[in-house]
């Protein structure tokens, strides 16, 4: 069962582990090691975050380093470097930062 | 996703958190967590869960390992299987048998600490089920036909085993067997001394408190290195504390919980904690237990 933080929890410092999260509310620090991190509409994260997958749809301060994927739907914010082999960006969604989308590259930085 | 009302915050036993915690909703805890947690809300703390963390939170409820100092607006209940160590603050405090407590209790409920003794009438228009929060409010069990409620007059002897005193189902679910600290009991025991290491005197026990007398007011029921206040719930475990308990009743109530789950699943360190001074219990703890 995934890890919740609801939309009034606010963690200053680092989450890590196995496992899914979703951040509805704020973290700022780092997130490392989640399994499929969902960061909801209404969230802010402001984070180096490393993991397999990750759904934005709220705001991202911060790079996002994923093994599998990372999906910015259209309600994302996100300022801050994205790499992973898959990258979905949608339509409508405000990005600004580098995109990396070199497969053979992630595994090996990303593994734990 | 923006269904904010179902979202039900919880650490799952995979994560871990390292830092500072805050919301205004509830926390489970079902994983590791260190630093600190201000909660406007509820935190639970579950079987799985370890936190490191002082707390603040409206209540606190753990059945899992928590290290720190514990503050809790409303009440902290230590379940079953709960391994805690460091200070407890709240109006409410509740140690149920099988919780296993190192360090201070505070009940500071400014209303109820500052009247003190209060007249015996004044108690008993507080029955046990007229202020709990709906949290606690259990129906009662009924054994031997006598719910649990708080002494109306001379506190009797308390005679475990006896119909009404004990009033503990073996087996039952442990929420209905939650031995709960409250002011209000304090406040129906009075000219019972307050402050001393040694808990209630066998004779001033009412007949709700139940923790069986001689295990709560006899010699520290266990003479290693445990302090005697964390004994309020009893620790089964404990061999000192079973043979200090002579009633059969508790002793098979005692061995009728479930308390498998502290075994194996009990950390060590916690388990073996060095030993607290005895003063650093802040007030006399009453017992009483609810069906």
């Amino acid at each position: 069962m995934a890890s919740v933080f609801g939309p009034t929890i606010v963690v200053d410092g680092d989450l890590g582990g196995d496992g899914d999260v979703v951040v509805h509310g704020a973290v700022r620090g780092k997130i490392s090691g989640v399994a499929a991190l969902t960061i909801a509409k209404g969230a802010r994260v402001e984070a180096a975050i490393t993991g397999a997958s990750a759904h934005v749809a709220g705001h991202v301060e911060g790079a996002i380093t994923a093994r599998d994927r990372i999906e910015l739907t259209a309600e994302s914010v996100m300022n801050g470097d994205v790499r992973a082999p898959r990258i979905l960006i949608a339509d409508g969604a405000r990005f600004r930062g580098n995109v990396d989308m070199d497969a053979p590259r992630a595994p090996s930085e990303e593994a734990p | 996703m923006s269904a904010a009302q179902d979202i039900k915050s919880r650490i799952a036993p995979e994560l871990s958190v390292r830092g500072r915690v805050t919301g205004r909703e509830d926390l489970f805890v079902a994983g590791r967590l260190e630093g600190s947690v201000e909660l406007a809300g509820h935190l639970f703390v579950e079987p799985t869960g370890i936190v490191e963390a002082d707390v603040v939170a409206i209540t606190v409820s753990i059945e899992g390992v928590l290290v720190g100092d514990v503050a809790a607006r409303r009440a902290i209940e230590l379940r079953a299987g709960a391994r805690v160590v460091g200070k407890l603050s709240a109006p409410r405090v509740a140690i149920e048998p099988g919780a296993q407590y190192r360090g201070a209790i505070e009940m500071a409920e400014p209303e109820a600490a500052t009247q003190l003794p209060l007249p015996v009438e004044a108690a008993t228009v507080l029955p046990a089920s007229a202020e709990v929060d709906p949290r606690d409010d259990l129906p009662p069990v009924a054994e031997g036909g006598a719910p649990t409620r708080l002494p109306t007059g001379t506190p009797e002897p308390l005679v475990p085993g006896t119909p009404g005193a004990e009033t503990i189902v073996p087996g039952a679910p442990v929420h209905q067997a939650l031995t709960v600290i409250r002011p209000v009991d304090a406040a129906a025991l009075e000219g019972v001394a307050l402050g001393g290491p040694s808990l209630v005197p066998p004779s001033m026990g009412p007949p709700d408190s139940v923790l069986p007398a001689p295990e709560l007011a006899t010699e520290p029921p266990s003479s290693d290195g445990d302090a005697p206040q964390t004994t309020i719930g009893a620790a089964p475990d404990a061999p000192a504390a079973k043979s200090a308990v002579p009633d059969s009743s508790f002793t098979e109530w005692v061995s009728g919980e479930p308390n498998a789950a502290d075994g194996p699943a009990r950390p060590v360190e916690v388990a073996k904690a060095e030993p607290v001074a005895a003063a650093s219990t802040k007030r006399r703890i009453l017992v009483r237990r609810r069906t």
